[in-house]
This record gives structure tokens, sequence and C-alpha cells, in this order.
């Protein structure tokens, strides 16, 4: 199962004297069970990237295609005009053809940042089951689902009954991300779902991404935080001005000197460390150094 | 979300975004009186009178348009926008045709139209839902005029410097202006707030296009409910922050932009005064003037 999009660009503004192109062919496939990370400094693109994925933005040109077991159903594909001309303005199609954008959005699960905010219902319970619902649950298979969600994000039944409004902001953003939960998306993309919080609830948070991963639920995070990448992500696409960059593991893209001293992109703190090391004449050899513990062991190799 | 009665201002640099701020609004105002003066005389009995009054009242109406349709093309304002507006209008049209001929009139053979049914339609209905729609979309065209050549802020300090007079009967124009100006600056970001707020619950499978009226009521709901919680906090917010950095409605304010008046602003403004001369001269003795004519004749 996976998602492809294929030269997707997509224009702000379109036909607008403020037009501006913000994803330029973007080639991307997202493979089931993945845990991957977008990473790029703000304004790259990245949330207009991941809004491509279920259909709330619908690219000026590409294609997305959405690959099951057996079906291959390609959701949209827009074509540009045979005389487009890059340096002309750019001639745009104007119906966009797009199937199943329910269906889309109920497999792909978006958690926007500070997701906090889409909360409206009168109490927990009813607010978490309000996705499912929409997605044609009955009352009550919505309200199983919804306390399964609740439990997973660890929200017990004592929060049901109560208004969404009177909890606290790490509370509530579990509330909001359990709505998501409930729905039983296949893929789940998270927009910098732990910006604001503290250190130890963003652990937790990323803990509960995990135990979501583990489940065999796709992640697609985008994150400004190495040390969350290298430790959950088993993949790395680094958005730069509306292009992927560079697609790795957080491993092969860390370790590389290139990259590392090019962008803007910190990198984990231990790398961070043993290259401060190797500045200071101590001769780590960065590719051996792949947690604390092997940064631990190279230093001891070298000092011997 | 996109379809916002009056266009957003656009960021063309056209002879008509150059014009002051006060002198559009004035202009503004000019031009709403042509459109809204009752031209029909009131009480006229004889068919003809009426007949009479009735073409003056499109043949101006007609010139107003082409002033503004001119104004339009120099200005760079969408048609688009226009008729967008005029989409959330249809309703209200109706309404008032409705209106317009459920009001008992029995007209006579003479004036009427046609008959739907039993109910006999007179001319001076569907004459009076046209002038209600020409009248609008007139008033709609102007305000996209100015609306989308002057900056929110540039209208306000218009707004703000043509109510000046205003303080002298104690009437808190900079606290008026405080609050136009907050509002409006405040438009943008709620739009990109509900949009924001619409893509969340776009994704818990609301969809807000279509549905039956009980889920699109429940859509409202999931968008209108967290507006308003993020609303309360960043005004809440905003109140601070003026209270921070000693925000007082009493005290005696600078501007950062000073308005900057031009002698082609003095020439829009003379055009404009000229305009005016003209429809109160029409207004005055226009209709009477031409059945002056006709009688003589
Ligand atoms: N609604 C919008 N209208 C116009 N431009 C936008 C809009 N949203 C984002 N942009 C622009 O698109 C670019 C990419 O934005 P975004 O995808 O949010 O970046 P990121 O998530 O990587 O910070 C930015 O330069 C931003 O200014
Ligand atoms: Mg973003």
């Amino acid at each position: 199962m996976s998602i492809t999009l294929k030269k997707v660009s997509y224009y702000y503004n379109q036909k607008t004297p403020s037009q501006r192109q913000v994803l330029k062919d973007i080639d991307l496939n997202i493979q089931k069970g993945e845990f991957i990370a977008l990473i790029g400094e703000t304004g790259s693109g990245k949330s207009t990237l991941v809004q491509q994925l279920n259909g709330l933005l619908i690219p000026s040109f590409g294609k997305l295609t959405f690959e099951d077991d057996q079906t291959k159903t390609v959701i949209y594909d827009i074509q540009r005009e045979p005389s487009y001309d890059k340096k002309l303005n750019p001639v745009f199609y104007k119906d966009k053809k797009i199937k199943n954008i329910k269906e889309l959005r109920k497999r792909v699960g978006m958690v926007f940042q500070f997701p906090e905010y889409q909360l409206f219902e009168t109490n927990v319970l009813t607010d978490v089951s309000y996705g499912p619902k929409n997605f044609g649950l009955k009352k009550e298979e919505a309200e199983e689902k919804a306390k399964q969600a609740l439990e997973l994000v660890g929200l017990d039944s004592s929060y049901f009954k109560r208004s969404p409004f009177e909890l606290s902001g790490g509370e509530k953003r579990k509330v909001a991300i359990a709505g998501i939960i409930a729905m039983n998306p296949d893929y789940l993309v998270l927009d910098e779902p732990t910006a604001g919080l503290d250190p130890v609830g963003e652990k937790n948070m990323m803990e509960l991404f995990k135990k979501i991963s583990d489940t065999g639920t796709t992640i697609i995070l985008v994150t400004h935080n190495m040390d969350i990448v290298m430790e959950y992500c088993n993949k790395v696409c680094v958005v730069e001005d509306g292009r992927i960059s560079s697609i790795s593991t957080p491993l092969e893209l860390f370790q590389n000197d290139s990259f590392v001293k090019l962008s803007s992109i910190d990198a984990p703190y231990f790398i961070k460390v043993a290259r401060e090391l190797i500045n200071h004449n101590l001769p780590i050899d960065i590719k051996k150094v792949k947690s604390i513990k092997t940064l631990a062991d190279e230093i001891r190799r070298v000092i011997k | 979300m996109k379809s916002v009665i009056f266009g957003r201002y656009s960021n063309y640099n056209t002879p008509i975004h150059r014009i002051d701020p006060r002198v559009k609004i004035i202009g503004m105002i000019v031009f709403m009186v042509a459109i809204f003066l009752p031209l029909t005389k009131v009480g006229s009995t004889s068919q003809y009178e009426i007949n009479m009054s009735t073409a003056t009242n499109f043949i101006i109406l007609g010139i107003i348009f082409l002033i503004q349709l001119i104004l339009m093309l120099i200005g760079r304002i969408s048609f688009i926008s226009i008729f967008k507006s005029m989409k959330t209008m249809w309703f209200f049209l109706f309404l008032i045709f409705l209106l317009n001929i459920l009001i008992p009139t029995n007209p006579t053979a003479e004036q009427t139209a046609f008959n739907l049914g039993t109910l006999a339609i007179s001319y001076s209905a569907i004459f009076s839902t046209a002038y209600v729609f020409v009248r609008l979309v007139l008033v709609v065209m102007i305000t996209s005029v100015v609306t989308s050549t002057t900056k929110p802020m540039e209208l306000t300090f218009g707004i703000e410097w043509l109510l000046y007079p205003l303080k002298f009967v104690k009437i808190p124009v900079h606290e008026i202006g405080m609050i136009i100006s907050l509002a409006l600056r405040y438009i943008p970001t709620l739009m990109e707030e509900s949009e924001r707020i619409m893509k969340s619950q776009a994704s818990r499978g609301v969809d807000f296009k279509n549905g039956k009226f009980k889920e699109k009521f429940k859509s409202i709901t999931s968008l209108i409910v967290p507006l308003f919680m993020s609303s309360f906090i960043k005004a809440s917010d905003l109140a601070d922050t003026m209270e921070a950095r000693g925000y007082d409605p009493k005290a005696k304010r600078t501007r950062y932009r000073m308005l900057s008046w031009r002698w082609v602003d003095t020439l829009w403004l003379i055009v404009i005064a000229i305009f005016l001369g003209l429809i109160i001269a029409q207004c005055v003795i226009g209709t009477n003037y031409m059945l002056l004519l006709m009688n003589i004749i």
C-alpha cells in the first residue's frame, strides 16, 4: 500500500498579481508502515506539501495515486497545458477532476499545528466521535472508536463527559489528535504536532505516535526537532524552496558533511557533539557515530 | 470563503490606486447619493409623467454605470469579483421582487405587464425591482472600485480624517478610527483562521458545500465555535499587548504614514464636485424640465 505524488506543482494565489509557486515538481512515494519525517526551513513548503496528501489542497499540476494491495486508484491527474511555458504564466486547467476525495480523507488523517483549535463539541467524547460519524459510522460505533482513541492518547473515561474547553492545553491537543485517530486512518500526517509543548510533553506525544506507528499506521511527521527525527523516523525528506532535495535515512543525512554545512538545518545533539570534538582535533570517525552509545565507544577508542 | 462582498485590495499601481483615500471616499459618497436619489417624481399620477421619469431615471443610471465601468477598467478591478458579490444577493433580489408583486396595486389594464394566474403584475412592480437591481449593481461596483484600490489602512485614515469635525461635538473620532482599523486589520487574519479551521474539519470528513440542512448546520457550528474561541483569545491578547505598550485612547497620537495631497487629487475633487453639481441640477430640474418641454410642444 502506498501514496505517490508525481510532478506535483502548487501555486498560491493562482492567476493574481501575487501568484507564487510554492511546490516545484514534487515526486514522493510513501510506503505503508513508514515513519517519515519532513524537514526544512520555515516557508520551504512542508505544510503545503502535506496538505496535498489528503486533498485539502489540489495542485496546479500533478498526479496523486493511491495504491492498495490489489487496486491502484488515481485520485487526480492534472496535466500541464501542452503549450506550458515556464517564463510566461502557466496555463491552468479549470476543472480538476477529483475522485474519492472523502475516501482519501478517511485514509489519510491530518493533524494540523495547534490542533486544539478544531474542538467545538460540548463534551470530549462527542467531539472525538465527530470524525468517524462523518465517515458514515453509527453513533454507537463511532463512540466505541472514540473511546479506543482516547484510551490510546491516555485520556481515561473520567474525561469523556467533560467539556473540551475546560481542559489544559496539552489535554486539548490529545483530544484533537484522538479525533483524528478515531477515524482509523492508514496514514497519519502530523504537521508540527509538538509545537509549543514542554520537553516532557513532547516526549510523551512522540511516544504516542510511536505507539500508533506500531499498530501499522504510516506516519508522516513535519518537525524541526532533529533529535526526534533521529530517534523515531526511518526516513527523512528535506524540503528546500519547494523541492525535495534529499530522501534518505536520518543517519545518512546527518552524517553527510556537505549537507549539514550547507543547509540551515541543525543536526541531532550527539552528532553536533561529535563534530565539535572533530573540530577540536579528536580523530573520531563520524561514520561510526550512530547514537550516544556509539559516540561514547568512538571516544573511548580514540583516547586509547 | 473567497466570495466576500466587495473586492479585496489588489496590489496594482493605477491612477485610481494613487488617488488620495479622502477623495475616493468623498467620490464614493457622491456616487451613492447619485445612485439613490429618488428620481421618480413622487405623487405623479399621469401615466405619461411616470413613463417619462422612468425613462430619464434609467438613462441617468446608465450614465453612472458607464462612468463606473470606466473607473473599473482604469483601476483594473476584476469583473468576476463583482459577479461573485452579486451571487450572494440573488436571494435578496428575489425577495424584493416578490414583495413588489405582492403589494396590491390593482393595476389598470394598461398598466399590467402580464398576468400570473389571477395575479396581475404591473409594469411598476417590474420597474421597481429593476431599479433595486440596477442600484445594487452600481453600489457594488463603486464600492469595489474603492475597496480594491485603497489599502484598508488608508481607508481608515481617510474616514478618520473626514470624521474629524465630529470631534467638536464630543464624538470619539480617534477611538472610532482605531476600532475600524483594528476590525479591518483582523479581516484577513479571521479569513486565514477560518480557512485553517475549515481544513481541520474537512480532514474530519466535514463537507462544507454539500449535505442536508442538518449536516450543514453542524458543519457551520464546527467552524463558528472554534473561530469564536480563537477570536476571543486573539482579542484579549491584543488588548494586553496594546496596554503593555501604553496605549491610551485619550492621548494625542502621531502617524507613521501621512496622507499627502497632490494636485491630481484636487483635480479629481473638482471633477467630483462638477459631477455632484450635475446630479443635483438634474434632480431639481431634470424631470420637470422634460415635462415642461413636452408641455410646450
Ligand atoms: N494561504 C497562503 N497564501 C499564500 N501564500 C501562502 C499561503 N500559505 C503559505 N504560503 C506561502 O507558501 C510558502 C510555503 O509555506 P508552508 O507550506 O506553510 O511552509 P512551511 O510549512 O515549510 O513553513 C511560504 O512562503 C508561505 O508564505
Ligand atoms: Mg508549516
